[in-house]
């Protein structure tokens, strides 16, 4: 699916309207990833939905507006951290004297024991409160991760939908050389044009060294783009080409060269009708 | 001295709502809480039930507004979903919606979502739905306004996931075409 299809499909608006599944929604990411168009399709839609929201805006009662700030005044104060609790009160007896009563000491008992009693419940609940605080900064790390896992795999699942395509050809980019260990694939999409590499095996260049992609066309070899090792990706999209013969990976100063240095020939692979 | 406006751009916003301020939240009501009655009056036509799905909306934007991400949507956009989640979840408490398992005519529904015109501009989606031909009225009915799941509504219409969800697509499609240039 071109990034126009996607955008005319509907399936921008199923997102924005809270009607896509969860499947769905990554893909939208992952387009908007891969196609700033769909992202500003996307952003322009949520402008219009929000215009036309806006001019269908139903005046609110006046009470009904108090009611709702009172309610979120209760949500305030509930928000609070509680340091100091209430204590329940615990009744003290006092050592029974059977001289004369000494209503002075009897006091200070009651306030050293009130005070103890606060000081106790204070680190009570302090320590339940930095608790709660641990495990809530816990839990938001793990929605975080569980967030990084998701998007992954849908990468992983878009890119997967990109192979799978009955259009794409695959062009096994061999050795060069015997020497050479290094395998790569190039999926050509023979209607849109597109390239994707997907590195099979290829060491980490030399610092200050980057892979670069070369396309064959007429007989030239033109510059296809640079490979970002650090990217997380299994396809990493290429320039695109509406007629290449045959792709080839060599080793270029980082940023890149005009023309391929054919010393450092790595891997090369022919499209063919078949392929 | 002139006062500081009291405008604030979107990240400004959110980042007041993060900070739970009360000025960001009384700015948030007086600039949205209109829009979003306008969409829970589309889905619920009980005037109690729409102001207390409102107050329900604040309060989940209120408890919820970490869990917003400003790359993946505008801020109306998130508070727009939070309002029809709200009136769904309304109109299942109060048995407004049959269960989810229950077969149904696509045009009872239309009763479930008569909205009450409170503004004379307003008019109500449901208008717009009933512009669309059957099966993509249905499948936005069953999606929009009775919060089936499209795996449900695919079970319970005996239709494939594929065909359902390329119905409420071109549905929404031309809607909002539709609400773009009356």
């Amino acid at each position: 699916m071109t990034a126009k299809e996607y955008i005319e499909s509907g399936a921008i608006e199923a997102c924005i309207m809270g009607l896509a599944d969860e499947k769905d929604m990554k893909l939208q990411e992952v387009m908007e990833q891969m196609y700033p168009e769909v992202k500003e399709a996307r952003m322009q839609m949520e402008v219009d939905m929000e215009n036309a929201a806006m001019s269908q805006s139903v005046p609110v009662g006046e009470e009904v507006g108090k009611g709702i700030m009172k309610t979120l005044q209760h949500e305030w104060r509930e928000r609070e951290p509680v340091i100091l609790a209430e204590t329940p009160v615990v009744p003290i007896k006092a050592p029974v004297d059977t001289s004369a009563p000494k209503p002075i000491r009897w006091f200070r008992s009651v306030v050293a024991a009130s005070v103890l009693l606060l000081m106790a419940s204070t680190l009570i609940n302090f320590y339940y409160y930095s608790k709660f605080a641990d495990y809530r900064t816990r839990y938001k790390e793990l929605l975080v991760q569980q967030n990084a896992l998701l998007t992954r795999q849908s990468n992983l699942e878009a890119q997967l939908t990109v192979m799978k395509d009955p259009v794409m050809k695959q062009v096994k980019l061999e050795p060069a050389s015997p020497d050479i260990n290094s395998v790569a694939t190039v999926y050509w999409n023979a209607n849109t044009s597109e390239v994707y590499l997907m590195v099979n095996n290829m060491p980490k260049p030399a610092s200050g060294k980057q892979y670069q992609l070369w396309a064959q066309v007429d007989g030239k070899m033109v510059d296809a783009g640079l490979l970002d090792m650090n990217a997380d990706n299994l396809l990493h999209k290429m320039k695109s080409f509406k007629d290449p013969q045959a792709f080839a990976i060599t080793i270029e100063p980082a940023g890149g060269s005009p023309t391929p240095t054919y010393s450092t020939l790595q891997v090369i692979g022919k499209v063919t009708a078949s392929s | 001295l002139l006062k500081e406006q009291l405008t604030y751009d979107e990240s400004e916003l959110v980042q007041l709502l993060n900070q739970r301020s009360q000025d960001g939240f009384s700015y948030l009501y007086t600039h949205y809480s209109g829009a979003l009655f306008g969409i829970i009056t589309n889905l619920v036509s009980d005037t109690q039930g729409v102001e207390d799905v409102l107050q329900e909306v604040f309060v989940r934007i209120f408890r919820k507004i970490e869990l917003y991400d400003a790359g993946k949507s505008r801020l109306f956009t998130w508070m727009a979903q939070i309002a029809r989640n709200a009136a769904i979840d309304w109109l299942r408490q109060h048995k407004h919606l049959p269960g989810a398992k229950n077969q149904m005519e696509p045009d009872d529904v239309s009763e479930t979502v008569q909205t009450q015109l409170f503004n004379p501009d307003h008019i109500g989606l449901a208008h717009w739905v009933s512009q669309l031909e059957e099966a993509e009225r249905t499948a936005v009915r069953l999606a929009y306004f009775e919060g089936l799941t499209q795996e449900e509504i695919s079970k319970q219409t005996d239709t494939p996931l594929g065909t359902v969800k390329s119905r409420i697509r071109s549905g929404l499609r031309k809607l909002r075409l539709m609400m773009k240039e009356p």
